[in-house]
């Protein structure tokens, strides 16, 4: 609010002591703020740092640099917090990740997605479920009609009940979805000591920093430091919160064979997971992302077309002037 | 003896409710024109209505290739 | 540019049902149009990595 004063308001401010100091001089105080302008013209600094651009650059460098500092650290400056946590005990903050999705024209990068399916498919899949993505929604996306059937194929599915009301197992059809690797969360926590792996069909909406943090944690295990101690069957992974995690490494080179060919270090298997995973959690990615690019087109024209007929409509009122020519008064 | 014209021979029109049929002729060319103003009014509104777009858009000459929607079997989930 | 002006007027608007169907018109096309260049923006953007742009590998290995 402070820039839209005129500058020299504030020199009325400081004319506050003077006026302290004597009273005397008060009346002709009063008015400071409607000559100003032309008195300073003594000190053409002095009226280039009174200037409204002046303040106005002031308070768009301030509150720019605390946006950009509290974007950065993730405080506002010279503002002293207490965190009961320990910076290890949150996990690890994830770079940002140069995802071939990332900017606002981009889509995913289709082969990137079969390749990470075929490593959800051969490691994941192992523990983690994908409830909520049907074989159908691989077609079009990362693989032809035929081979989503055939991959649905090799999965029993119980259906029913028949004419006899019992239920039977048949093989996949597109519209079933990807099958768990447990019938339930207590057999998941039974064959994992306790901890549940997650469904992963949400997974990059439902952690902080996304893709990032699910590549970083894929790509992070490593020795804990010295005195860190670890329980039994836990591991080290500075990235997840409180740094000991059920799963273990599961990424290593040549893990997988990609049939085109990729070679498949970790970091490529992460990548392409992490991608995978990002369709699952937002399928509508690449629809939504055209779509906004043609909404950001037709509102930011229909904005400047409203602003110039603003402009249009009110010049005749904005140039006009008027005046007042009082009456002769014939009597004299 | 020459006959003098008393007065204007006034004619009438026939006419219902105010009608008749020179002013409605007049009308022909806007009422034309305002008929091209309500097809493209429907087409605008239509546009995106898959029953329109096979019957009529997709038959507009130079870009009616723009409203078939022809996938290869392999791309669709059936 | 007045001419102009002069001429879109006196083309379109000085007949009210010129107008809108100039309107309709314009905004059936606008509509095919826009889409159009945007999609074609779009594709070139993102060339070999949308489905369309793959899945010839895939049809063919089939065959």
């Amino acid at each position: 609010m402070l820039f839209r004063l005129p500058a020299s308001s504030l020199k009325s401010v400081h004319s506050l002591k003077d006026v302290a100091a004597n009273s005397s001089r008060l009346v002709a105080r009063r008015t400071p703020v409607r000559f100003a302008s032309s008195s300073s013209a003594s000190s053409t600094v002095k009226s280039v740092l009174d200037s409204r651009a002046a303040l106005a650059s002031a308070a768009i460098a301030t509150v720019g640099s605390i946006a950009w500092y509290t974007h950065l650290y993730g405080t506002l400056p010279f503002v002293g917090q207490v965190h009961a946590n320990s910076p290890a005990e949150e996990g690890l903050h994830p770079p940002q990740y140069p995802w071939s999705h990332n900017g606002w024209l981009d889509s995913y990068d289709h082969a990137s997605i079969r390749r990470g399916y075929q490593v959800y498919r051969e490691v994941c899949a192992a523990c983690h479920s994908l409830d909520r993505i049907a074989w159908r929604n691989l077609v079009g996306v990362s693989h032809t009609a035929d081979e989503a059937k055939a991959m649905a194929e090799e999965v029993e599915y119980e259906d029913g009940p028949n004419d006899q009301g019992e239920m039977f197992q048949r093989p996949g059809k597109l519209s079933d979805y990807l099958p768990p690797p447990y019938p339930n969360e207590e057999a998941a926590r039974a064959s994992n000591q306790g901890a549940l792996p997650p469904d992963l069909s949400l997974i990059t909406k439902a952690r902080h920093s996304g893709p990032d943090y699910v590549f970083a944690l894929l790509t992070g295990y490593r020795d804990p430091p010295a005195g860190f101690e670890i329980r039994e069957g836990m591991n080290y992974n500075p990235y997840f919160p409180g740094n000991a995690i059920s799963m273990a490494r599961v990424l290593f080179d040549e893990l997988v064979e990609y049939e085109d060919g990729t070679p498949a270090t970790t970091s490529q298997l992460a990548k392409d997971v992490v991608t995978f995973l990002n369709w699952a959690a937002e399928p509508e990615h690449d629809e939504r992302k055209k779509a906004g690019i043609k909404a950001v087109i037709l509102f930011s024209s229909l904005t400047l077309i409203s602003l110039y007929v603003k402009r249009f409509k009110w010049s005749v009122i904005k140039n006009r002037k008027i005046f007042y020519n009082p009456p002769v008064d014939k009597t004299h | 003896m020459v006959s003098y014209v008393k007065g204007p021979a006034y004619k009438t029109v026939k006419s219902v409710a105010g009608l008749n049929i020179p002013l409605l002729k007049s009308y022909v060319p806007n009422l034309a024109l305002w008929g091209g103003a309500v097809a493209g009014g429907i087409a605008t509104f239509t546009e995106g209505i898959p029953l329109f777009q096979n019957t009529f858009y997709s038959k507009i000459p130079v870009f009616g290739e723009h409203w078939v929607y022809n996938p290869d079997p392999e791309d669709i989930p059936i | 540019m007045a001419g102009f002006a002069n001429l879109f007027y006196n083309t379109f608007v000085r007949r009210n049902s010129v107008y809108v169907t100039a309107i309709f018109g314009s905004a059936f096309a606008f509509g095919v149009g826009f889409d159009t260049a945007v999609t074609s923006v779009w594709d070139k953007w993102n060339q070999g990595k949308q489905w369309k742009d793959i899945r010839d590998k895939y049809i063919q290995d089939e065959e």
